[in-house]
């Protein structure tokens, strides 16, 4: 196990350094200088040629990048444009907040998910179940911030019962880790949906069934006990995806988070907090897979053999990567 | 099958324990914030009136309980708190709280004492300050006048402030003793003082500076004005406290919380549910809103910042003066205001906003496609394809194809460019483009059209450009506004701009505030005085 | 952004290449049972539907989608105008029907775009595996690495809004998943007897490639096709609602939420169809490509 893991580490940092080379040269090559936008329109070209001087932004692409790959393994990702502030303790300032509405919306996704999936694999073919399944893919095809627009129009406006936006209290959560959760959730049904019809028809619930146990307990223990692995990678896949995906739903609910903080840098080409924000998410995702991957190998012991993990969870990881993460 | 189970809760264990590690942090924070700052407030003010008129003729219609936090709902927050980095309005609202400058201007434009109490020119090129003796910055540092040499020096080689401080020269000024100072300048420049009394001349301590590092200051500022920065939320709020030390008058209310709200709807849901006191930038289309909320209300009036359509002086399809009054002609500009602003704005017919010093009206415009159609055929412009700049943002898209609408109307073709002003520079000036601009004073009224300047006018005339030059350095203000005058009646014989629009200052403003003055200023408001009742 | 990606992850199959198909005999069979599908079939229906808006938008709705009647700003749905008018005082429902031809323009060609180079990757890699597997596959990492939708952002911040850099940005971050769906298509394709055959009969490897393994795994990438399309859209919604989408006035989804979102709270309408839209399109695909996959891979329908 611990040889997987250190292997999955060091796949890590060509994957890294990729990423990094991605972005820099994106910005780099596209036309614009940072430095007309921070200075704005007051500044002359001397002052332009102070800035790019001040942040070396006058040295050739390759040394740039490599100075770059240098410092940041110094844990240095250099200096904010605008706040001249350490880029690493703006997003560490921000961080928190992401991954807390991550968390929320995980959690949401998981209670509506799996009731809905247990329902639905229960009543199989009934009304119920279409209306869940029906209901689960119009979740998936709502733009996470449209839902939140028509979240914030109902409850914070006409309502007026939660606030739209801001993290000041904890009723401010509510609002975007539904928004952001629903989307999830659909996926989390189908796939409790799926497994947990597999787990009914196996031989030990119909054993249950024969000894007289109580039919919620059956489903609630028996067969969901069974169906919740390939449930739970899934659920560890979303959560990492969100963790960078929210980035819409934070400027909809003006979270302070890390996507929100990239998507204003981008707007003003901060490229030292573009560049870090993303490699920042690309690490903890690559992390929280890594992680994933670990306790799914550990969870079951049908998987540590090594047929069953190279099958099986490869066939969760490929058809949810299958469209690409 | 317990092992899935324990390993679920373990997971979840770690996750949480992740997340409220970095809660824990901030609320904790908040909560000694607020129970450090309850006690000192209540006295004094919660033994005035109730339901005493405030200046402004609003109603504190209150129980007589009086908050000891001022909440303001702003669209950002600060880049920067660094003292010569007070770039744009977000930055010097709170920078005005927690510096001070050697001098302040009111709403009029006069100049007032703030850290100096007397000045005089010398001669044409030096102004003699006298300091304030009693003044110490937050910490307890003494103020000198060391202090303000070396905030002078810094704002050279801070680049958002160089451009404003040209005239500044670091080697004509001097310290003459601890409360008197120099200032020189290269040349006669005539803004100066409007200069020291604006946002990139605030007045840090050196040797906290030093100390601390630049950097680390700007996050964690020192300083001698009224309030001083105790927490600051990255991206959420910023938190200031009185200065226990500050020279003047301590300020009515202990603490003041910045709140940051990026979407306008949502600043008026802020007020909606009380969590704020005031409301910066209220959308045009959101004033009868705040007036119908109980207890809230709209100031309004007219700003230092107006809308133009810039067209590039070295653009070939251009150069024909016929081309540009068609342009104009073509142009309903108040159907385009109104179209544009919901009342968030004026007609502006003239080339600055009309409270600037030296303003020219010139009178209704005049709308006359008919016209434009005659002088593009004449000028032999009929197929004419311009492009049209915008900065993102959903007011410039509608501006934008408002003006485009007008314009295909007589038969020029308009593409909408859309980038932000970053990718803008590299791809060359812009035929013709929207932007905002603010004037207040000599030093940026007219500086769109000055050659230094350079972006998206691409101005290069040479008659215009010395005019710009000698307004500068003009103290007389008779020989100033013979000046401006001309100089407006120049812009408006050649027609590079159509400046369209002035916007309005709009708060949305709690009627339990006492001792509220409007100020059009967003980062000047007397916050300092204002009580606020429950 | 999407979570259009857990679809796959519901059915149980042990590995993407079982949709392949294995002999032209099956097509009608596919078609009976996609036609079965009473889901699959909605959303094929709204595809039509949608690709009629996207053609003819002039016949179903006003041909001019751009005057403004700035007195006429907001109106709320009405006999005149069935979905209200918008800011500019423009008919929200001839913007959305020509909304719908933009989206699905820079929707397939991004797609289409995507598909050609990732699937070419995709057969390479999964073709003559080892090194050059291992090279081409990491490349794919890197660009799975980054969230989709923070990549599309940094590309058009990087090269402006324009309708082609957003079609750079979006077709970008889908050839990850085409290269992956067609790798391990090809793979289970690659060891067949007839693929054997053919190498036999002396077929060069490009030839090989083309002829006879990438029909066969032709199956599961027209599924990604459909499902890269739902997400395409979604992801052009969200570019565009940031402001980083089709410039003004080319009628947008997107671009209506984002201006109707400053208005939402005075007049519904012009959140409510632009959404409704979104959702719509993004529905359609996914039940389509839902439906071909189930169509496509028999075992699934015990």
């Amino acid at each position: 196990m611990i040889k997987f893991i250190i292997r999955r580490l060091l796949m890590m940092i060509p994957i890294m350094l990729g990423v990094v080379l991605l972005v820099f040269s994106m910005l780099y090559f596209s036309p614009g200088e940072p430095a007309r936008y921070i200075l704005g329109d007051m500044a002359t070209e001397e002052d332009v040629e102070l800035f790019n001087e001040e942040n070396g932004l006058n040295d050739p692409f390759l040394v740039r990048y490599v100075n770059y790959v240098l410092d940041a393994l110094h844990g240095d990702l250099g200096t904010s444009y605008t706040t001249k502030q350490p880029v690493l303790g703006e997003i560490l300032e921000r961080f928190p907040t992401t991954f807390k509405l991550t968390l929320l919306s995980t959690f949401v996704s998981v209670v509506i998910g799996i009731t809905l999936g247990i329902i639905s694999a229960v009543k199989q073919y009934s009304v119920w179940d279409n209306i869940v399944r029906v209901v689960a893919m119009i979740g998936v095809s709502m733009p996470n911030f449209w839902l939140g627009l028509l979240l914030i129009l109902f409850f914070s406006v006409n309502l007026g019962v939660l606030p739209a936006s801001g993290i000041a209290t904890w009723q401010s959560w509510i609002l975007p880790s539904v928004a952001i959760g629903c989307s999830s959730a659909a996926g989390i049904m189908r796939m409790t949906r799926s497994s947990m019809l597999e787990a009914i028809r196996q031989d030990y619930i119909r054993t249950a069934r024969a000894k007289g146990q109580k039919e919620m307990v059956i489903i609630c223990v028996h067969a969901l006990r069974n169906a919740i692995i390939p449930v739970m990678t899934l659920v560890g896949i979303n959560f990492s995806r969100m963790l960078g995906g929210s980035s819409i739903s934070e400027i909809v609910f003006a979270i302070p988070g890390l996507g929100n903080l990239i998507i204003s840098a981008i707007n003003v080409k901060n490229a030292p907090l573009v560049q870090g924000g993303i490699l920042f998410i690309a690490v903890v995702m690559a992390f929280c897979n890594l992680v994933i991957d670990v306790l799914y190998a550990y969870v079951d012991p049908r998987i540590r053999s090594q047929y069953v993990k190279a099958k099986s969870k490869k066939a969760v990881n490929a058809a949810v990567k299958k469209e690409g993460v | 099958m317990r092992k899935q189970l324990v390993l679920a809760l373990c997971a979840a264990m770690l996750l949480t324990a992740c997340s409220s590690g970095g809660g824990d942090a901030t609320t904790a924070a908040a909560g000694a914030d607020t129970t450090a700052a309850a006690g000192d407030s209540a006295g004094e003010t919660t033994g005035e009136t109730t339901g005493e008129a405030a200046p402004t003729g609003a109603a504190a219609s209150s129980t007589g309980n009086v908050k000891d936090t001022i909440v303001i709902a702003n669209e950002a927050e600060p880049t920067s708190l660094d003292p010569a980095c007070g770039n744009g309005l977000s930055v010097n609202l709170v920078d005005n709280l927690i510096y001070d400058s050697l001098v302040d201007r009111d709403q009029e434009g006069n100049i007032l004492p703030r850290l100096a109490t007397e000045w005089e020119f010398i001669d044409d090129t030096h102004i003699q300050f006298k300091l304030r003796e009693d003044v110490v910055f937050s910490n307890g540092n003494p103020f000198t006048a060391s202090d303000v040499i070396f905030s002078l020096n810094r704002t050279l080689d801070e680049p958002t402030a160089l451009s404003t401080m040209v005239w500044y020269s670091p080697d004509e000024s001097s310290v003459v003793d601890d409360h008197t100072v120099i200032v020189g300048m290269h040349e006669p420049y005539a803004a100066a003082l409007y200069v020291l009394a604006g946002g990139r001349t605030w007045i840090g301590d050196e040797e906290t500076i030093t100390e601390m590092g630049a950097d680390a200051h700007a996050r964690m500022p020192v300083g001698t004005g009224p309030y001083k920065l105790t927490e600051w939320v990255s991206g959420s709020s910023l938190s200031l406290t009185a200065n226990e030390n500050y020279w003047g008058e301590q300020p009515a209310t202990p603490n003041v919380r910045i709140n940051v709200i990026a979407e306008p709807n949502n600043r008026v849901i802020a007020l909606e549910t009380g969590e704020a006191d005031q409301a910066l930038y209220v959308s045009g289309s959101d004033i009868d809103r705040v007036n119908a909320i109980d207890g809230y209300r709209i100031e309004q009036g007219p700003s230092e910042k107006y809308y133009l359509i810039t067209m590039a002086m070295d653009c070939e399809k251009l150069s024909d003066i016929r081309v540009r009054q068609a342009l104009c002609y073509a142009l309903d500009k108040n159907a385009l205001v109104a179209g544009s602003f919901d009342g968030g704005a004026h007609v502006l017919n003239g080339y600055y906003p009309s409270m600037v010093e030296g303003f020219k009206d010139f009178g209704e415009w005049e709308y006359d496609p008919q016209k434009a159609t005659e002088l593009l055929n004449e000028a032999g412009a009929t197929g004419l394809e311009l492009e049209l700049h915008i900065l993102p943002g959903t007011e410039y898209q509608r501006m934008a194809q408002i003006v485009q609408a007008y314009w295909e109307a007589v038969g020029i073709k308009v593409n909408i460019e859309q980038s932000a002003l970053a990718t803008r520079e590299a791809q060359g000036p812009w035929e013709t483009s929207i932007r905002i601009a603010t004037a207040d004073e000599i030093s940026n009224i007219l500086i769109i059209y000055e050659k230094e300047f350079g972006s998206r006018l691409a101005p290069n005339d040479d008659h215009l450009d010395s005019m710009l030059k000698e307004l500068k350095t003009i103290y007389d203000t008779d020989e100033r506004l013979a000046l401006e005058e001309e100089i407006q009646d120049y812009l408006d014989e050649i027609r590079f701009s159509i400046p369209f629009a002035e916007v309005d200052t709009i708060y949305g403003v709690s009627d339990k505030i006492e001792n509220y003055v409007y100020d059009r200023r967003i980062d000047r408001q007397n916050i300092v005085d204002w009580v606020v009742y429950e | 952004m999407s979570d259009v990606k857990n679809k796959a992850a519901m059915k149980n199959t042990d590995d993407l290449g079982d949709f392949s198909i294995s002999s032209r005999g099956m097509t009608k069979d596919i078609i009976k049972r996609f036609l079965r599908n009473k889901t699959a079939v909605v959303g094929l229906v709204i595809i039509v539907v949608l690709a009629v808006c996207a053609l003819f938008p002039a016949q179903i709705s006003d041909p001019d989608y751009q005057t403004l009647h700035l007195d006429n700003a907001f109106a709320l749905p009405s006999a005149e105008h069935i979905l209200g008018t918008d800011e500019l005082g423009r008919d929200m429902f001839t913007r959305i029907i020509w909304g719908c031809r933009t989206s699905l323009t820079i929707g397939l060609t991004s797609v289409a775009g995507a598909c050609i180079v990732g699937v070419t990757i995709g057969c390479v890699a999964g073709f003559y595996s080892g090194v050059v597997d291992n090279v081409l596959m990491r490349l794919i990492d890197i660009l799975m690495a980054v969230p989709n939708l923070l990549l599309g952002i940094s590309v058009v911040a990087a090269l402006g809004s324009s309708i082609s850099n957003l079609i750079i940005a979006i077709g970008l971050g889908s050839i990850s998943a085409f290269a992956r769906v067609a790798r391990s298509a090809v793979i289970t394709v690659r060891g067949q007897e007839y693929i054997e055959a053919a190498r036999a009969t002396g077929a060069g490897d490009i030839r090989l490639m083309v002829k006879y393994v990438l029909p066969n795994a032709l199956a599961p990438i027209i599924v990604q096709v459909s499902m890269g399309l739902a997400t395409a859209i979604l992801n052009i919604s969200g570019l565009s609602f940031i402001g980083l989408g089709v410039p003004a006035p080319t009628p947008e989804w997107g671009s209506m939420l984002s201006t109707g979102r400053s208005y939402m709270r005075d007049y519904w309408h012009v959140i409510t169809f632009p959404g409704i839209a979104i959702m719509l399109t993004v529905f359609a695909f996914n039940l389509f490509g839902d439906g071909l996959r189930d169509a496509l891979d028999p075992r699934l329908k015990q």
